[in-house]
C-alpha cells in the first residue's frame, strides 16, 4: 500500500470518530461514581472497622456486648460519634456495593429504578435507625420491654440463623461440586484461577457483611427505647450453631477490608506489580487467617 | 491419551453440553490441535472447532483446555494432565462443539474504535513522511507490549465480569484502546478515553487478573485498564 492509499484509509476511518460504531449507552457515570465512592469510603473505614473488631471480638465475647457495655461506651459523646460515623460509612459501602452488583446483573429500566428505589430505602431507612440510636445515648427507659415489640428479637435471631445456614450450604455446596468434578478428573471453570477466588471471596465477604450489619442496626435500634430485647438478641450470639459465624465474621470483615487495600495498592503501582497479584492474594488469606486467631480464642472462652 | 472433549449442538439433543471422550494416539510433540485432527481424521468427523495458523500467531484456536484458556495450537499434549479436558470458550455462543460466535466479542472491540487516527492537517496537505515512534522513546516501553495482543478471545473468556455485566467492554477491546491512546501519535486519544469511562469501560473492571494469567502471548489487559484509569482520572 502506497503512503498515499494509506492515509487515505486513515481519513475514512476518522470520520467514524464523530460517529460512534455502536449507540451510546443511555447510563453513564454510574460505575465510575461507584468505583470511587467504594475507594473513598473503604479508605475512610479501614481504621474505625479494626477498632471496632478489636473492642468486641478481641478485647471481649460479643455475646458479653450488653445493654450495660453499651450504656457504659455510649455515655462518652467519642464513642457514639465513633460509631455512627462508622455505620454511615459502613452502611453506605455495603449497599453502594451491593447496588452496583445487582444493578450491572438486571436488565430493562424498570428493574433497574425498582433496584434504585429499593437501594435508597434501605438506606435512608437503616441509617436513621441506627444513627438515631447512637444519638440518643443511654436508655431511655430500664424497665420491662414494650410487650407489642416482644417478636423483635426472634425475627433478628431468626435472620441471623437464616443467614448462618445459607452460609454453611454455600460451602457446603462449593465443596461438594468441586469435590465432585476434581474426583471425575473434570475442570473446575475459572476456579483454576487464583484471581478468581479472591474476587469471589470478597464478593461472599460483603455480602455476609452487609447482611449481618443490616439485622445489627435493627438490634442496636431496640438498645434505646427497650435494652432486654437488645440483651435478648445480643444473647443469641452466643448460640453454637452461629458460633462459626462469629469467627467468620471477622474473618471476613478482615478479609474484605486487607483486600481492599491490596487492589488500591496494586492499583497505584500499576506496572510495578504485574506479577504480584498471586502472591499478594496467598499473603493476604494467610494474614487474614492469622488476625482472626484471637477472635476464636476468645470466643472459645480465652479472654485477654 | 483420553481427550475429554465437551460436545456442543444448538440445534441437536447436545444443547446443553456433554462430555465425549476419545483414545488419540499420542506423537512427539504432538498439541491439543493435533489431536483434535487426529480425532477428526480417525474418530469422529463432526466434530467442530476453529483454527487457522497453527503457529500460535492468529488466535483462530483458543479454548478452554483443562479448564484454562489457551492457543490448542501451542499447547504440548505431553505438559497436559490425562484426561485432557477440551471446552469452548466461555461468555460466548457456541455455534457447535468448539467454535464459538465471536460477534459480541469483536462487537464491543469495534466500540473503542480500534484503528489508528492520525494527524488530519497532515493528511491533507501533500504526502509527508510516516509517522514514527523512535524505539528508543519512553512512551513504547509499556505501549509495545500491549500492541501484541492476537484477539484470541481468551482473556474475554476467562475474565469473570464479561459473564455478570453484560454490558462490560472486556479486557482486549480496554486494551486495544490503550494501545491507541497511549500512541504519541494518535488524535484520538481524548474520545477514546471518554468512551472507555462510560458505563461498562474500565470502572466496571474489578482487577480480578484473570486475563493476565490465560493471555496467550503476555500482553497485561489488567495493566492497561488500570493505565487508562489513571488517565481518565487525570483528564
Amino acid at each position: 500500500m502506497s503512503t498515499r492509499s494509506y492515509l487515505f484509509n486513515c481519513c475514512a476511518k476518522a470520520r467514524f470518530i464523530d460517529k460512534p460504531l455502536r449507540p451510546r449507552r443511555a447510563e453513564t457515570g454510574r460505575q465510575a461514581l461507584t468505583w470511587y465512592y467504594l475507594r473513598i469510603s473503604g479508605a475512610l473505614m479501614v481504621a474505625l472497622v479494626l477498632v471496632h473488631l478489636f473492642l468486641m471480638h478481641y478485647a471481649a465475647a460479643p455475646s458479653t456486648t450488653t445493654s450495660a457495655f453499651v450504656t457504659a461506651r455510649w455515655s462518652a459523646t467519642g464513642w457514639r460519634a465513633f460509631d455512627g460515623v462508622l455505620l454511615l460509612l459502613a452502611l453506605t459501602h455495603g449497599l453502594a456495593g451491593a447496588h452496583g452488583m445487582v444493578r450491572d446483573a438486571v436488565r430493562g429500566p424498570r428493574a433497574r429504578a425498582v433496584v434504585d428505589a429499593a437501594s435508597i430505602i434501605v438506606g435512608a431507612a437503616f441509617a436513621g435507625l441506627g444513627v438515631a440510636a447512637a444519638l440518643s445515648g443511654s436508655p431511655h427507659r430500664l424497665a420491662d420491654p414494650p410487650a407489642a415489640y416482644g417478636w423483635v428479637p426472634g425475627v433478628l435471631i431468626g435472620s441471623l440463623v437464616g443467614v448462618a445456614t445459607v452460609t454453611y450450604a454455600a460451602i457446603a455446596a462449593v465443596i461438594v461440586v468441586l469435590g465432585w468434578r476434581l474426583a471425575r478428573g473434570e475442570p473446575i471453570g475459572r476456579w483454576s484461577y487464583p484471581g478468581q477466588w479472591a474476587f469471589a471471596l470478597n464478593r461472599a465477604a460483603g455480602a455476609g457483611i452487609l447482611a449481618f450489619l443490616l439485622v445489627h442496626v435493627i438490634d442496636v435500634a431496640l438498645f434505646p427505647f427497650a435494652p432486654a430485647l437488645y440483651d435478648r438478641t445480643v444473647a443469641a450470639y452466643a448460640m453454637p450453631y452461629l458460633a462459626p459465624m462469629e469467627v467468620g465474621l471477622v474473618a471476613a470483615v478482615l478479609y474484605h477490608a486487607l483486600d481492599g487495600l491490596r487492589l488500591m495498592v496494586l492499583e497505584a503501582l500499576d506496572r510495578r506489580a504485574t506479577a504480584l497479584g498471586t502472591p499478594s492474594f496467598v499473603a493476604l488469606l494467610v494474614l487474614t487467617a492469622t488476625l482472626s486467631l484471637p477472635a476464636l480464642a476468645v470466643l472459645l472462652g480465652w479472654r485477654p | 491419551m483420553i481427550v475429554r472433549v465437551r460436545r456442543f449442538d444448538p440445534a441437536g439433543r447436545a444443547r446443553r453440553g456433554r462430555w465425549q471422550d476419545y483414545r488419540v494416539e499420542p506423537r512427539p510433540m504432538m498439541s491439543v490441535l493435533d489431536a483434535l485432527f487426529w480425532i477428526l481424521e480417525h474418530d469422529d468427523p463432526t466434530l467442530a472447532f476453529r483454527y487457522s495458523c497453527r503457529a500460535g500467531m492468529c488466535g483462530s484456536c483458543a479454548m478452554v483446555i483443562n479448564g484454562q484458556e489457551g492457543l490448542a495450537c501451542a499447547r504440548r499434549l505431553a505438559q497436559l494432565r490425562s484426561p485432557v479436558s477440551v471446552e469452548p470458550l466461555r461468555s460466548l455462543p457456541v455455534v457447535k462443539d468448539l467454535l464459538v460466535d465471536l460477534r459480541p466479542f469483536f462487537e464491543k472491540y469495534r466500540a473503542v474504535d480500534p484503528f489508528y487516527v492520525g494527524d488530519e492537517a497532515s493528511l491533507l496537505g501533500p504526502a509527508p513522511e510516516p509517522a514514527a515512534v523512535p524505539s528508543g522513546d519512553p512512551s513504547r516501553t509499556v505501549v509495545d507490549r500491549q500492541i501484541d495482543c492476537i484477539s484470541c478471545g481468551a482473556c474475554y473468556s476467562a475474565c469473570p465480569v464479561v459473564g455478570l455485566v453484560p454490558d462490560f467492554l472486556g479486557p482486549a477491546a480496554l486494551n486495544r484502546a490503550y494501545a491507541l491512546a497511549a500512541d504519541t501519535r494518535d488524535r484520538a486519544g481524548a474520545e477514546r478515553r471518554r468512551r472507555v469511562a462510560e458505563d461498562g469501560g474500565v470502572y466496571a473492571c474489578h482487577g480480578v487478573g484473570n486475563c493476565v494469567t490465560v493471555c496467550p502471548v503476555g500482553v497485561n489487559p489488567l495493566l492497561s485498564i488500570q493505565l487508562l484509569r489513571k488517565g481518565a482520572i487525570h483528564r
